[in-house]
């Protein structure tokens, strides 16, 4: 048996010693390393790295999108910040709607409370953005507390001129006022 | 996920805030001038018409002497609010000894 095997290894050994035939044996060898380790190996690598790179490149864009999503949300919260800044401004000189009419009754309520009955509102026309308004009044009342009522309306009014007639039994009072509308916006 | 339709209606909120400030910006206040105007009238002047604009003021008054008058014309004069007072007429009524007057103001 032991002859045999030693017999099996010489014949092995003349035979690499052989230049010609371990050089045969090499190359196959090699081919059959390279194909086996290079080719069969290098394509699952490759797969590998082909996805990694596409999971890379959707990673890329996602983040971009993110990115892009920050950027809006930023605006978005920078104007509803805005916004929240100016609701004083909503609440303060902003009415429901900028009907005439429904200024007359504001108008009329400021008055009262400031003393005077109306005569006469008369809209004279409108202006660009604005409405001109002709109003008299009667009464025995204050006209400081009348023009700071109407100034502190729930709109945006101007009292351009204002002029007041002293009579024995009450006071007269004219004014021309305009208020502005938000058509020109 | 960003609502566009409440962006939008964000963004139109705010133009027309913007507006209204840019007309409260705009807009004079006439009820200090009339404060000054009447506040500086006191018991000795009957007043009898009073206009008041943004730019000046005129009142037609009567007074019980020249001394009064004069006081009217000097707490007009006082506060550093008005530039120049005219008097644009002036009359004494002889049967009730009243000086009867028009005085023209002009703000700064």
């Amino acid at each position: 048996m032991n002859g045999g095997i030693k017999k099996a290894n010489n014949n092995f050994i003349r035979l690499i010693t052989n230049a010609d035939i371990s050089y045969k044996i090499y190359i196959y060898w090699a081919l059959l390393a390279v194909l086996l380790t290079g080719v069969f190996g290098i394509y699952p690598f490759t797969r590998e790295v082909v996805k990694k790179y596409q999971i890379s490149k959707q990673m890329v864009q996602l983040n971009k999108d993110l990115s892009k999503k920050i950027s809006d949300i930023s605006d978005a919260t920078r104007k509803i910040k805005l916004i929240d800044s100016d609701i004083r401004y909503l609440d303060a000189y902003l009415p429901y709607d900028f009907n005439i009419q429904n200024y007359m009754v504001d108008f009329v309520i400021a008055t009262g409370e400031a003393g005077y009955n109306v005569n006469s509102f008369t809209p004279e026309g409108q202006e660009g953005s604005s409405v001109r308004i002709s109003v008299s009044l009667s009464g025995e009342g204050d006209i400081n507390q009348l023009t700071k009522n109407l100034e502190g309306l729930n709109r945006v009014s101007e009292i351009e001129n204002i002029a007041l007639s002293k009579k024995a039994t009450e006071d007269s009072l004219r004014l021309s006022i305009v208020t502005f509308t938000m058509e020109k916006q | 996920m960003i609502n566009i339709g409440s962006e939008k209606e964000a963004v139109a909120i705010s133009e027309k805030v913007v507006y209204y400030k840019e007309i409260l910006e705009l807009r004079k206040r006439l009820s200090q001038r009339v404060s000054f105007v009447y506040d500086n009238i006191f018991d000795g002047i009957k007043l009898d018409r009073l206009a008041v604009n943004y730019t000046g003021f005129e009142i037609t008054a009567r007074a019980q002497n020249i001394y009064d008058f004069t006081k009217l014309i000097s707490n007009y004069l006082r506060d550093d609010y008005v530039s120049e007072i005219v008097l644009k007429r002036a009359n004494l009524d002889t049967t009730t000894k009243e000086y009867d007057f028009t005085i023209g103001g002009v703000f700064k």
